[in-house]
């Protein structure tokens, strides 16, 4: 048994698993049956992540074999991708403190990052990904602006307060 | 990459510090600088996120009921805050990528804004349960 470990990063593109020799197998009849066995014992997805640490989402994987005149060789590949960042706290944040409906945006594509990402749309949850990080850093920016824009409109009561004042209004 | 990290991870802790001490030391309700809501200014109606600078201050006071009174959302989401900048700490220090699964979950943003819009409904209505919901009581 030959066996080259996976752990680490996983990045999309695809990553060699294993590769399993198997001495005295030449018809693809008995090659298929071994294949399937491993493929339902081992490689139901959330399990091969465990298998391998790797704290990604596995969403490929590809089984190859070669027979030769005195055995054969499977080759497990794997593609996994990372989830993209939901930004769902950050948007959260938002809605409390900066009282705009770009927090609310936020939540709203956060939830269409993950049910993208969960019903396998890889392609389309990183657009929404990006939206949701968009909503959400222009509520933030805003709110900022508007604070600080607040506040150097009453700019005589906070240098006031700040040098010992008793200013209450 | 994690120098970047590191730097905005040692900028929010700054900025937090700042507004810990100016939310400590000044009451909203009793000083004029604290900016206003400009949805309810502008409306008159309460959004999500009115009467958090208040219950953040009675928060940082130790004063959990009249944060609550305040602003009930913000009061419970903050374990929920808490649990996820634990993962976020663990991962800065240990600099590998930590994430609480919850957060990932389909159903979990979706049960949110839920909740948000709920909350945001029902703290406009003018009746008995819902008044204490209101920031202005």
């Amino acid at each position: 048994l030959l066996s080259s470990c996976f752990s680490g990063y996983a990045g999309i593109f695809p990553r060699i698993l294993f590769i399993i020799y198997l001495p005295g197998i030449n018809d693809s009849r008995s090659l298929l049956i071994i294949k399937n066995h491993i493929i339902f014992t081992w490689f139901m997805r959330g399990y091969a992540c465990k298998l391998f640490k790797i704290d990604r989402y596995i969403h490929q994987l590809i089984f190859n074999t070669e027979t030769y005149n005195n055995g054969s060789i499977i080759i497990f590949t794997a593609t996994a991708s990372t989830r993209p960042k939901n930004w769902l706290v950050e948007s959260i944040l938002v809605t409390i403190f900066c009282c705009l409906p770009f927090g609310i945006a936020g939540i709203v594509n956060a939830a269409s990052v993950n049910s993208k990402f969960n019903a396998g749309d890889y392609a389309g949850a990183t657009p929404s990904s990006k939206q949701a990080g968009q909503w959400t850093k222009i509520g933030f920016w805003i709110g900022l602006a508007f604070g600080i824009a607040y506040a150097v409109y009453c700019k005589q009561t906070v240098i006031m307060v700040f040098l010992g004042c008793q200013v209450k209004i | 990459m994690l120098i970047k990290k590191g730097f905005y991870f040692a900028l929010i802790l700054v900025g937090l510090a700042v507004f810990t001490i100016i939310y400590y030391r000044f009451n909203p309700a009793k000083y004029s600088f604290f900016p206003k809501c400009p949805f309810h200014s502008l409306t008159g109606l309460d959004c999500p996120g009115c009467g958090s600078q208040r219950a953040f201050f009675f928060l940082l006071h130790g004063n959990v009921a009249d944060a609550m009174g305040k602003n009930l959302l913000l009061v419970i989401s903050i374990p929920f805050l808490l649990v996820h900048f634990f993962y976020k700490i663990k991962s800065v220090v240990l600099q590998k990528d930590f994430r609480w699964r919850v957060i990932y979950h389909p159903l979990t943003p979706k049960i949110i804004f839920v909740i948000v819009v709920l909350f945001w409904i029902c703290r406009n209505i003018p009746a008995y349960p819902f008044y204490y919901l209101s920031a202005g009581h």
